[in-house]
């Protein structure tokens, strides 16, 4: 190797370590946190505690509320079937939604689009208000079903268009030919449309899942038992104006972080096979 | 096994007028080519029959039943893609029995037929491939393979060669004849290729801008063009055309000089003024004393009384050899001709150089200037 392309190499394998680094020490952070026995504070550059222990964790998952009974497998319930839930009813809704917009014409069809993205241009603050007067109306504050309603309505409109994007990519060569084999159109639907859009749907489902899995705004809001709340907001209780427990914080973090971090690496084919979509030709 | 009809049949999108009152029948197991340039309306005259699209006036009928509203499962047709349009999630044997399996078919029967179809067209070795771990050809004939095991009384191909090499082409267009021949049952097949065209039809129907030029055989159109229109789009090189004025007993233009009582002229074409005559590269010969060593210009094209009925004096421009032919490439007062010569008729000619031709009268054909249409009495 002549000495100019080593250079070179050297040089972005730096930049590549220094952008790393710079990415990763603050999760280093936090697990060095989780790990030590005081608040943590006062540890240096170097973030790994001296003594490492798993107080932290004990204490996060063993934790009770004012009945003395143990709360974290609930919250933790809680947000499985919320995040679950959404995804399953974003991806039942977007899916047949998208496929619409895709194939068919109507009146109101452009303008329904728009709509969608519009929705998508309003920071989820500004709707926290009217949407907590909603749920108030509809009898669904501090209960899942409502907070499932809201995280499926913000996460609809990303998703149909994700999906649109997939489905006109479709060529229809293959649907009119299913339908010259006597297919209906329920079943070119979910025979040749489903299958073949399967990486867009993965993705689709992990970003839903993602959303709701990890959304606090409107969850803080909406609920407020101790037994309804989902893990970012049992989290954020950790930190209150009167205690700060950074220690159990950070073991929190830690274990809430895990199963997003379980379901990139089991569809991370799919997510690439997704994002490189378009290149497969019928 | 059925016969196909189109009725008066147009399809409009909004404005745009794409098929113009076709009329036209298909026998029960007869091969029809529709063919035209792009952008003609032959793709919508095929979906129209698949019922992917519905007219917007006239009937259409498959065997005995008007089938305008007959949603395409229920027609009894299966239709081969340009694209193929597999499904690329199923394999081979999964595409072939996708319809059969929503047709509710038994499963033995299903086996059979796709061990039946696969046999015929060589796939058995691919069953369990999926489509793209196929070449092509093999694609190809899979696309065939699904519209076979359906067993449907009419068959569709929308260009299902076009995206095949040269040689492929011409394998697959034998083979869809030897089909045809075992299978016997009507096909509609659209090309914009002339040569899939002339092979491969019994009959052509030969459209443009959504009308329908002239529905014949292959000779029938080749030899017999209704108008200039066909004349111009079958044959390769294209016929050659020269606007020309009666003059007396002659047709007459610039280097053209062609006796009117040695065409077979209809009744328009005895009171044509002005004709448009028409002749192919091949038909036009050398001269006899011209061979090899050029024409001795001006008395050949004269009218004297031992000129042949058809003389042609051009310039050559350029030479195109081909092996054993060459196209000249020729003008005729201000038209560029091509002429096909064998090489030893060309000997040493250059750019340049003043040549005289002569054609058979039988070969010549003449059209109306502004219609286009024929003005001879074909006989035979």
């Amino acid at each position: 190797m002549t000495p100019a392309p080593l250079l070179r190499q050297l040089g972005r394998q730096a930049a590549l370590l220094a952008v790393s680094i710079v990415t990763l020490y603050p999760v280093l952070w936090v697990v060095g946190i989780a790990l030590s026995a005081d608040a943590g504070f006062g540890a240096g550059l170097w973030p790994w505690p001296e003594h490492p222990t798993l107080d932290n964790f004990r204490r996060v998952l063993g934790a009770t509320d004012a009945l003395g009974e143990p709360v974290f497998a609930r919250q933790l319930l809680n947000s499985v079937v919320v995040a679950a839930a959404t995804t399953l009813v974003g991806i039942v809704l977007s899916t047949t939604a998208a496929y619409g917009f895709s194939r068919f014409s109507f009146p109101g069809k452009e303008q329904g689009l728009q709509a969608f993205l519009i929705t998508q241009m309003f920071p989820g603050v500004v709707m926290a208000i009217p949407l907590y007067i909603l749920l108030d109306h509809l009898r669904l504050l501090d209960s899942l079903t409502g907070l499932t309603l809201v995280y499926a309505t913000t996460a609809v409109p990303f998703c149909v268009w994700m999906l649109k994007g997939y489905f006109d990519t479709i060529p229809r060569d293959l649907e009119e030919a299913a339908i010259m084999d006597g297919a209906s159109q329920w079943t070119l639907f979910t025979r040749i449309v489903l299958p073949l859009a399967r990486p867009a749907i993965v993705v689709t489902a992990l970003f839903s899942f993602m959303t709701a899995w990890n959304e606090f705004i409107l969850a803080a809001t909406f609920l407020n038992d101790e037994r309804s709340v989902t893990l970012p907001v049992a989290l954020q209780r950790h930190v209150d104006a009167f205690s700060t427990d950074w220690g159990a914080f950070a073991a929190g973090a830690v274990i809430v972080s895990l199963p997003v971090m379980a379901l990139f690496f089991l569809l991370q084919k799919h997510l690439v096979g997704g994002l490189t979509a378009g290149g497969v030709k019928g | 096994m059925a016969q196909v009809r189109f009725a008066a049949v147009r399809k409009s999108f909004g404005d745009v007028h794409v098929v113009r009152g076709l009329d036209v029948e298909v026998a029960d197991g007869e091969f029809l080519v529709v063919v035209g340039p792009s952008g003609c309306g032959k793709s919508t005259v095929l979906r129209l029959l698949a019922g992917l699209e519905t007219p917007s006036e006239g009937r259409i009928e498959i065997g005995d039943r008007v089938v305008n509203e007959v949603p395409p499962r229920d027609r009894d047709v299966a239709m081969v893609f340009q694209s193929y349009a597999l499904y690329p999630h199923l394999t081979v044997r999964e595409n072939l029995e996708f319809g059969l399996r929503l047709a509710r078919t038994p499963g033995d029967v299903i086996a059979a037929r796709v061990d039946e179809a696969a046999e015929m067209l060589g796939l058995t070795p691919l069953l369990e491939r999926l489509p793209k771990a196929l070449s092509g050809g093999q694609r190809q004939r899979v696309a065939m393979g699904r519209a076979i095991v359906r067993r449907p009384s009419v068959f569709l191909f929308d260009e299902p060669l076009s995206n095949l090499d040269a040689a492929l082409r011409a394998q697959m267009r034998v083979e869809l004849k030897r089909l045809h021949r075992e299978l016997a049952t009507t096909m509609v097949y659209v090309t914009h290729d002339q040569v899939e065209a002339m092979t491969m039809a019994d009959r052509i129907l030969l459209l443009n801008e959504g009308i329908a030029q002239q529905i014949g055989t292959p000779d029938d159109l080749y030899f017999r063009p209704a108008n200039r229109f066909v004349a111009a789009f079958l044959g390769s090189p294209r016929m050659n055309f020269v606007r020309a004025a009666r003059e007396g007993d002659a047709f007459v233009a610039p280097g053209v000089r062609v006796a009117t009582e040695a065409l077979p002229l209809n009744a328009a074409g005895q009171a044509a003024g002005e004709v448009v005559l028409g002749v192919r590269p091949h038909d036009l010969r050398v001269r006899s004393g011209a061979r090899g060593g050029g024409a001795p210009e001006g008395a050949l094209v004269e009218a004297s009384a031992d000129a042949p009925p058809v003389t042609v004096r051009a310039t050559l421009e350029l030479l195109e050899p081909m092996g054993w032919e060459v196209n000249l490439h020729v003008r005729v007062g201000e038209e560029p001709f091509i002429v096909r010569a064998e090489v030893r008729d060309v000997g040493s000619w250059s750019p340049g150089q003043e040549l005289a031709f002569t054609a058979a009268p039988a070969d010549v054909r003449v059209f109306g200037v502004d219609d286009g249409a024929c003005l001879l009495e074909y006989t035979g």
